[in-house]
């Protein structure tokens, strides 16, 4: 084990890339809910 | 601009709490002191029978030393452990690791006999680790005593996993919270009817199932390096936070997948409130039946140390505010999503 990876270092890895993945989630969907909305209030 | 404003207020406090958490748990929260204690079944052997010593160490020394792994990975007796662990856990629950001694050199068993010292050397460990265990039998009883004693102890593999800990707990606390909101959420769109709620109880068991998904990783991490296994499915704690991680997740599914608005919101309204069982079922699975896993929140205190909890506390609070400002963040999204709607439907479903 010595030399490797810590444990501890892979499981804050892992807490990052969750909520990373949550934030990203949030973002493209409010970013594509931008563009339909431009696009629906140019049709309104 | 004042919610904005807020908005970034929350934020801030959020990533203060986060590095603050995280320095503390590095370099703050203490690395409780090493100790060995004996499985307590040893007072039941009769004299005279083959015998082996299952102890269990807990606590780390040295954190700054400690280059070699302590136990041995491929000869722990997990079943030993798992009968007198409620003899161990409550008091000195972190870092609680079997290691098996076999009495004798060599890996050999030795049949005790009255008024005889056993002292055991080196062995137990999968790599450097040395120790001994002075075995005291008296000759006044028919009974061997509990008091094996470890006067040297090697060092271990990885001193920083018990800080996983610092990650791990506040995770599984805040999905609990989020699920708890979730519960609110359904029963007061129940009650109200009101679309506010249920958008609401949807966001948190969103954000509920993140912070399980990182309790459900995070755990077996920690526990490849203290159970020397990542998952126990004989584990009643284990397996109801994987069942509750299933269930919530399914509620998820079910509002994505179920077309019409008003019945999605009915249905997971119903299926959030019963899906919150598996909440106490998860919290309090290693309280009442057994698990392996450490209970940290219970009527012995789970043995946190001052700074160890205060350091939990800091961490939750963190947590808590990640949870906040993260709910924060969907539900403004959402009332994008609802200004869409709206629109969509003044001018005729069209997109």
């Amino acid at each position: 084990m010595a030399g490797a990876f810590e444990p501890l270092y892979w499981a804050i890895v892992i807490v990052f890339v969750c909520i990373i993945a949550y934030v990203g989630y949030i973002a493209v969907k409010q970013s594509k809910m931008k563009q339909a909305l431009e696009r629906l209030k140019k049709l309104k | 601009m004042n919610k904005v404003r807020r908005k970034l207020g929350l934020l801030g406090l959020t990533f203060a709490l986060l590095l603050a958490s995280t320095y503390m748990a590095f370099f703050y929260a203490p690395i409780p002191p090493m100790g060995v204690k004996v499985a307590d079944s040893l007072a039941g052997e009769s004299i005279g029978q083959q015998i082996q010593v299952v102890g269990f160490v807990y606590g780390i020394q040295n954190a700054t030393t400690v280059p070699s792994s302590f136990w041995l990975a491929d000869n722990i007796d997990y079943l030993r452990w798992q009968d007198h662990r409620s003899g161990l856990l409550g008091a000195d629950w972190w870092s609680v690791r079997p290691i098996h001694v076999v009495l004798g050199s060599g890996g050999d068993q030795v049949a005790l006999t009255e008024g005889v010292n056993v002292s055991v050397s080196g062995h137990f460990s999968r790599t450097e680790a040395n120790g001994t265990v002075n075995m005291n039998v008296p000759r006044d009883s028919q009974h061997i005593q509990t008091n094996v004693d470890i006067t040297r102890i090697g060092v271990f593999s990885a001193p920083l996993s018990q800080k996983i800990f610092y990650f791990h707990m506040p995770s599984a606390w805040v999905a609990y919270v989020a699920f708890g909101v979730t519960l609110v959420g359904s029963a007061m769109f129940l009650w109200k009817r009101s679309e506010v709620h249920d958008r609401i109880a949807g966001y948190s068991a969103e954000l509920g199932v993140v912070f399980a998904t990182i309790a459900i990783i995070t755990g077996p991490i920690w526990a490849k390096e203290e159970w020397g296994v990542y998952w126990r499915w004989d584990d009643t704690k284990l397996v109801a936070t994987f069942i509750l991680w299933i269930v919530f997740f399914g509620y998820l599914v079910l509002r994505a997948t179920v077309q019409d608005e008003g019945k999605m919101r009915r249905i997971s309204a119903i299926y959030g409130m019963l899906a919150f069982v598996t909440v106490p079922l998860s919290f309090l699975a290693s309280r009442v039946m057994q698990s392996f896993h450490p209970t940290v929140i219970g009527s012995t205190g789970g043995g946190l140390s001052a700074d160890a909890g205060f350091t939990v506390i800091v961490a939750i609070a963190a947590f808590t505010c990640l949870y906040l400002s993260l709910l924060w963040l969907r539900y403004s999204q959402g009332e994008m999503e609802k200004e869409l709607e709206s629109i969509k439907k003044e001018i005729g479903g069209e997109d």
